[in-house]
Order: structure tokens, then C-alpha cells, then sequence
């Protein structure tokens, strides 16, 4: 009798795919419903007993609990995550830990709710692409299903916390998959509409942003393209900070409660003096699109200054959130301090409204700092509820992530992979190499030898082997001393007198490299370009496993290439 | 378990494929070949695996159809030789009239032209004997091209009298295998086969002890036979 497992595994994958974009996206919706609901309530109930030492303190409180709970109760990394569901994805078939499903949900609300400057989003997509992963290991489901399943969760999250399908899925294909593939396309479209619908049940259809219609003229596509620049700039200095943030404060206060103590309090300094780089601070954004912010741009370059430091600090001193919210937040400011200069610098013009630089401020720091243009101009038409700012978001997007990439090569998501060598795109040479395990290239068919043999010995080996080599091992221990080339012997072998004096180990090659069976395949290609062999002994220990050549090796290559080919 | 054609299991595929087992249970694992699931692993459908392999352009190891067996080399002698047949009395006194004996008896289908046959026999012997010991010579052309042969035949004669074939070890020759393949892989398999046989105890003599052609073919399916259940040598 087939378990359910097993029925549902052996059902065509098309039909798998949609049941778990379903299933996945009523989760996911969940998990960033329930963020959502307990980010806003928190506040409220906290405003009772607000007062600025309560504020002072309040951040460095969170990331103290971020910090505690991750470390000592779900074992679990500080920072925003979002690149551990991008590796596992490239590199393990999607699978992620159990406690992925909530501990960064648990995380990041302790940290963004006592004032920490972070997003709900990342923490959300975790979540998602947590429960998706664990989904499809519940179904016991292949690696290309679990791939699906984990983008499917991220793309949910992302369409339910903005109420925007859309740049759900955009920003999986984008950001989390890396590549648009149609097989996966399905449950990821449909794990969005679920995740969109259950947050609507709930919230209805909210716009998060909604303004009044805006009209584009030409002078505005211009100053638009010129504020990229300016976008640029702040999304260069935000993405040097935080890696600033992480680094810096890591190798200051090795100490992880120091740390988050030291750097919590800095929050809660920059907190109470600027209370507008509170949270994920998207009360900011809307009193900005809403016409506040009378102050003036001084103030707003301050402003953007220090919710970037506020958002580093956070993050580096171990607290739990993502940058969206805080680009959206950097790049709605950047926005309205251009439109201010634009309207100072030429009184002559007509400019559109504020709102317009607003939203294309945001469009274009999300672009650069997620290093995702689409995402950025989706997202902010989805969450501003219409298109009609679309020809300025798509100038500023395209335009500031090239900027951003002259100075940055690599997005906020990527560089912590890049750094470690991790960052596997898809269908690139590192990736198909990634795939394949050193011991599956193994050839074994090579006849042992041992090193006190006279190479007369040899002749009946030779006659046994398909190979030129033979590997030499020490007779008592069977430790692996070496190699004897066919070629280089046989000139002895055809001297009776010669091939009964000389031994083995008088021949045999003791200098040459050795690969490690745990070895990843880049390195041995490394190690075949360096010392132009044609094959290398492989072995575990002292002891030889086989041997692995370069023709083999292309010839793996190539199957896995094919094999992996989307038709 | 029973060779089912229409299901394979992940060793079937490994060497249809030409790669190791657990490059077969990974790509399962990954999801990059069909399959489905049984208690007993991954099983997979042999048209649907044709087809995924064609379309992902992977070379398969044997012919897709009309294989009742994977092992379809291990008798490859027996093939041969029920291909080319097997004559008794084959009259002659030195190289060149047994082998013009032989070029009459040759049937192709089509027809060749039996001078070329001879010519071609001819044309190694001189070069070096096919003789190659222990009384066997095994007679064959060293281009296979212009004979355009398409399947391995080895048609086996026993000589009424020994003759002289200059073959290594310098006794006369009373046994011939003459060899046709189609490419040299073939015929190297073929020859490493043959040899093997001959060098073992008791095979010549059987077959020199055979007094019709379906006897002498039975020996040599027995004898082939021998080597695939377990006792496998060098070849």
C-alpha cells in the first residue's frame, strides 16, 4: 500500500507543482499575516507607556532577545538571511532548516518592534521559502520540485506583506532563483495569487501607498534620470555601510551580547533623536507621499544619513530584519530631497508632484540595492496601486542598478555568497560543476601494485590492466605511495636483466599532486591547469580510491549539462 | 528480478546511459530524469526514458529496440559463428589452395566476388601467418570496407588434412576460423573471445572431437556459456 508520499510523488510533476504552489502559498501568506499583525499591534499597545528612555533602551533590549533567540534557542544566524535561501537553492536542492519556517518570523519581530531600524520582508521571505522547502521534503519531492517549492514560499511572503503579486513573483525569478524558468514559473504564479488572496481575506485589498494620479511630463523622465545619480549614491553608501555594519562591529565586539548590547544602544541613541528611522518606517514613507515632511532638505539629507547608520547598526550588531524596508524608506526620502532641490534649482519649471520622485526614488533603491530592476519597478506600481508613474520607475530602475553595479559587482543578497565563493548562478560553468561529486568521476579499473615488486612482477598487471597507470601501495599498510606510469617502465621491462632488479618504488612518481575525495571539482580543475597533468590519483586518507582525468571529466561535464538542459 | 522491457530500474539506466549508479539515483534525487516510484526505488518507463534521453541529446549505450537482452555481447562468438556456419573436410595442401577451398565455399549475401575474397585472405597471409598456434589459423581480411560486411561472421572449417600455415609455433594446421567484421572493435572483441577459448583446457580438442556442424556449434555456445557463469578470465 503506497503511502500518500508515494501517491503524490509518482503523480505527474505538473499537478505536484500546483498543489504545492497552493499549499505553500496558504502558509506563507500566513506566516506574513501573522508578521504583519503583530509588527502594528506591538507598537500601539507599546505607545502606553512611551517616553524617551523607554526608547533609548528599547532597541538594544530587542536585539539582545533577536540575539538570544537565535543563538541559544534555535541555533539559528543573525543578519537578514535572504542569502542562505539564495545558496540553498543553487546548491542544495532548496533545502533549508525546520526552524526556518518561523525562527526569523520570532527574530525580527523582536528586533523591529522595540524600534530596531529593519524590514519585515526578508524575515518573511525565510519564512516562506522555509515552509515551502519543508513542504516539498514532507512529500518527500525532488530537488527541481523542492527549488520550486522554496521560490514559491518567497514569492508568496513577498505578494502577501505588500499585497502585490506581481513583484512576487518577479522577485523570486529575479532575486531568489536567479533565472526564468518556465517549469517553475507555475507554482511560484500560483503560491502568489494564494498568498495575495489570504492576505486580502484579511486586510482586504489594501493599497499600501495609494496617491492621487500623477502625470509624467518630459522635464520630469529627465530629472528622474537624473536623480538616479543621486539614488545611486545613497544605495552605494547604504550597501557599504552594511557590509561596514557587519564586518566592523563583528571584529570591534566579538562578543555577540556585547555586540548587540553596544550596538543596540547606538540604536536607541540615533532612535530617539530621530524618531523617523524608527522600525521598517513606513509611516514615514506615507507621510511623505501624504505631503508631510515639511522640513527642510537639510534635515531630510540628515535623515537619509542616519536611517542608513540606523539600518547597519542594527543589522550588524545582530538584530533580525531585512533592507527592503529601509531602501523603500532611503529611497522615498532621496526622492523628495531631489524633487525639493529640482523645484529650488529651477523655480521656472514644472515639476509633478512630490510623490511622483517619491515613488521613483524608491523604484530605483530598491533596484540597486536588491540588485533587481523588475522587482523594483513592479513592486512599487503593485503597492502604489497604478501605472501610471511606470515610465519614470523604469528609467530610474534601469538606470540606478547600472550605476550601483559600477561601484557595487555584487547585490546586498549576493556579496556574502561572492565573498565565500558560494554565489552559484544558474547554468554557469561553477554551477554544473557544483553538481557533480568527485566520487562519481572516480575510475576504479586500476590494478594496484606494490611498491617492493621488481617490476618483472609487473608484465602479468600490465596485461590485466585497460590502463598506463598503476598505483603503488606500501604491501603491510596498503598506504598509497604513489604512481607508475606504463610508459615510463616499459623500457625496462623489455631488459630481462633490468626488469628483475629494478623495484617499483625505484620508479614510481611520489611528487605529483594528490586530490582529497572531498575535494570540490572547481579546485582539482584548478589543480589540472596548474600542473598540466592528464589525471590525478584520488584518495581518502593514505589510502588510493581512483583515479579522476580530465577526459572523464568532460565527459560528466557534459552529461550533466545536458541532463539539466530546460526544454 | 525478471528483465521487464517496459520498466527499468537505476542499474538498467546506468548502463544504458553509460554513467555510474549514483549518477542515476542523483539526477532522481534532483529531479532530471523521469521516473516513478515503487517500494522497491525509482523505476523508470522505458519509451519515456528514450524519449528524455533523446531530447536531452544523451547517447544511449545500445540499440533502443528488439534488445531482449542488455548482455546481448556475451555470446558474441556463438552470433558469429551461427552467422558464417561451419564445414567440415575442407580439402588443401598448402595456404593458397585452402584458402582458395575456403573462398568457394564462402556464401555472402550479397553476392561478393570470390577472387576478391581470396585476394584479400591472401593479402594478410602474406604479411604475417594467421596461424596461431595449437593447429588453428584464423584467416581473415585486413580491410573490412570494400567486403562491406555488416555483422560479425566467423565461419569455422575443419581441414582433412594438416597443413603447413607457417603459423608461431610451427605445427601444421587442421583448424580455421575465418573472420569477418564489420569494424575493428568487433573484431578485436571477437579475436580476444577466440583466443581465450583456445588457450583453455580442453576446448580444441572438444571441437576437433565434433562430427557435425550443430555439435560443434553447441560446444562453442557451451564453452562461451562457461566464461559468463562466474568464471571470467582476462580476456
Amino acid at each position: 500500500m503506497p503511502s500518500l508520499q508515494q501517491r503524490i510523488r509518482n503523480l505527474d510533476h505538473r499537478i505536484q507543482l500546483v498543489m504545492i504552489g497552493v499549499l505553500v502559498g496558504v502558509f506563507s501568506g500566513f506566516a506574513a499575516l501573522g508578521l504583519n499583525l503583530a509588527l502594528e499591534s506591538f507598537p500601539r499597545w507599546l505607545s502606553r507607556f512611551s517616553g524617551p528612555a523607554l526608547y533609548l533602551v528599547l532597541p538594544a533590549v530587542g536585539i539582545l532577545l533577536t540575539v538570544l533567540f537565535l543563538r541559544y534557542a534555535v541555533r539559528d544566524r543573525s543578519g537578514h538571511g535572504v542569502p542562505e535561501v539564495i545558496f540553498s537553492i543553487s546548491a542544495r536542492g532548496g533545502r533549508l532548516p525546520k526552524r526556518s519556517g518561523f525562527s526569523r518570523l520570532v527574530a525580527s519581530f523582536l528586533t523591529i518592534s522595540c524600534g530596531g531600524s529593519a524590514g519585515p520582508e526578508a524575515p518573511v521571505v525565510i519564512s516562506g521559502a522555509g515552509i515551502g522547502s519543508n513542504v516539498a521534503a514532507w512529500l518527500q519531492a525532488n530537488d527541481r520540485i523542492r527549488v520550486a517549492a522554496t521560490g514559491s514560499g518567497a514569492a508568496a511572503a513577498i505578494a502577501a506583506i505588500f499585497n502585490a503579486p506581481v513583484a512576487g513573483i518577479i522577485f523570486t525569478m529575479e532575486v531568489i532563483l536567479g533565472e526564468w524558468a518556465p517549469v517553475n514559473m507555475l507554482p511560484v504564479a500560483i503560491a502568489s495569487v494564494t498568498g495575495t488572496e489570504i492576505s486580502r481575506m484579511f486586510n482586504g485589498n489594501q493599497i499600501p501607498f495609494r496617491h492621487r494620479q500623477l502625470q509624467a511630463a518630459p522635464a520630469d523622465i529627465l530629472a528622474v534620470a537624473a536623480m538616479s545619480l543621486v539614488v545611486a549614491l545613497f544605495v552605494i553608501l547604504f550597501i557599504r555601510a552594511l557590509k561596514w555594519g557587519g564586518a566592523r562591529l563583528g571584529r570591534l565586539l566579538p562578543h555577540p551580547l556585547a555586540r548587540a548590547a553596544v550596538g543596540g544602544l547606538l540604536v536607541g541613541v540615533l532612535v530617539v533623536t530621530f524618531p523617523e528611522v524608527r522600525g521598517e518606517g513606513y509611516h514615514l514613507v506615507r507621510s511623505l507621499l501624504d505631503g508631510g515632511g515639511g522640513d527642510a532638505l537639510g534635515v531630510i539629507l540628515v535623515l537619509v544619513v542616519m536611517k542608513i547608520l540606523a539600518t547597519a547598526l542594527t543589522l550588524g550588531s545582530g538584530g533580525s530584519g531585512g533592507v527592503f524596508a529601509p531602501s523603500l524608506v532611503i529611497g522615498a526620502l532621496g526622492g523628495f530631497l531631489f524633487h525639493g532641490l529640482m523645484v529650488m534649482l529651477f523655480p521656472a519649471t514644472i515639476f509633478a508632484a512630490a510623490p511622483l520622485y517619491i515613488l521613483a526614488g524608491m523604484a530605483g533603491t530598491l533596484s540597486g540595492t536588491l540588485g533587481a530592476p523588475l522587482t523594483g519597478i513592479f513592486l512599487i506600481v503593485e503597492i502604489t496601486g497604478g501605472y501610471d508613474v511606470i515610465l519614470p520607475l523604469l528609467v530610474v530602475s534601469f538606470l540606478t542598478y547600472t550605476l550601483v553595479r559600477l561601484a557595487e559587482r555584487h547585490s546586498i543578497y549576493q556579496y556574502e555568497l561572492a565573498e565565500k565563493g558560494l554565489l552559484l548562478r544558474p547554468r554557469t560553468d561553477a554551477r554544473i560543476l557544483a553538481d557533480i561529486p568527485l566520487t562519481e568521476l572516480l575510475e576504479k579499473d586500476l590494478v594496484p601494485v606494490y611498491s617492493d615488486m621488481p617490476l618483472a612482477r609487473l608484465i602479468p598487471m600490465i596485461r590485466r590492466s585497460r590502463r598506463n597507470h598503476f598505483p603503488v601501495e606500501e604491501r603491510s599498510s596498503r598506504r598509497f605511495l604513489g604512481m607508475v606510469n606504463f610508459v615510463d617502465v616499459k623500457e625496462f621491462l623489455f631488459d630481462e636483466a633490468l626488469a628483475q632488479s629494478v623495484l617499483v618504488e625505484e620508479v614510481m612518481h611520489t611528487d605529483d599532486p594528490v586530490v582529497g575525495h572531498d575535494e570540490s571539482l572547481p579546485r582539482v580543475l584548478e589543480i589540472f591547469d596548474r600542473t598540466g597533468a592528464w589525471s590525478l590519483p584520488v584518495v581518502e586518507g593514505e589510502r588510493f580510491l581512483g583515479l579522476i582525468s580530465k577526459s572523464t571529466l568532460l565527459d560528466h561535464y557534459r552529461k550533466e549539462l545536458k541532463a539539466q538542459t530546460e526544454l | 528480478m525478471p528483465k521487464h522491457r517496459n520498466w527499468l530500474d537505476v542499474a538498467d539506466v546506468a548502463r544504458l546511459l553509460e554513467i555510474p549508479v549514483v549518477k542515476v539515483q542523483r539526477w532522481v534525487h534532483q529531479g532530471k530524469i523521469p521516473c516513478k516510484f515503487d517500494s522497491r526505488g525509482a523505476r523508470f518507463r522505458r519509451s519515456e526514458l528514450l524519449d528524455w534521453a533523446r531530447t536531452h541529446d544523451l547517447v544511449l549505450a545500445l540499440p533502443p529496440v528488439g534488445d531482449d537482452s542488455l548482455q546481448a555481447q556475451d555470446d558474441r562468438l556463438f552470433r558469429a559463428v551461427s552467422n558464417g556456419g561451419i564445414h567440415f573436410g575442407l580439402e588443401g595442401q598448402d595456404i593458397y589452395s585452402v584458402l582458395e577451398a575456403v573462398s568457394q565455399r564462402l556464401h555472402f549475401d550479397p553476392p561478393l566476388v570470390k577472387e576478391r575474397i581470396l585476394e584479400e585472405l591472401l593479402a594478410r597471409e602474406e604479411l604475417a601467418s594467421t596461424g596461431i598456434g595449437r593447429g588453428v589459423a584464423i584467416p581473415h581480411p585486413r580491410n573490412m570496407s570494400p567486403l562491406n560486411v555488416t555483422s560479425p561472421r566467423i565461419t569455422v572449417f575443419f581441414l582433412s588434412h594438416p597443413v603447413d600455415f607457417a603459423a608461431v609455433d610451427g605445427r601444421p594446421v587442421d583448424l580455421l576460423f575465418v573472420m569477418f567484421s564489420p569494424d575493428s572493435r568487433t573484431h578485436l572483441g571477437l579475436l580476444s573471445r577466440l583466443g581465450y577459448l583456445l588457450r583453455r583446457q580442453g576446448f580444441p580438442e572438444r571441437l576437433r572431437g565434433c562430427r557435425t556442424p550443430e555439435e560443434a556449434l553447441a560446444t562453442i555456445r557451451d564453452a562461451e556459456k562457461a566464461i559468463r557463469s562466474g568464471e571470467s578470465g582476462p580476456e
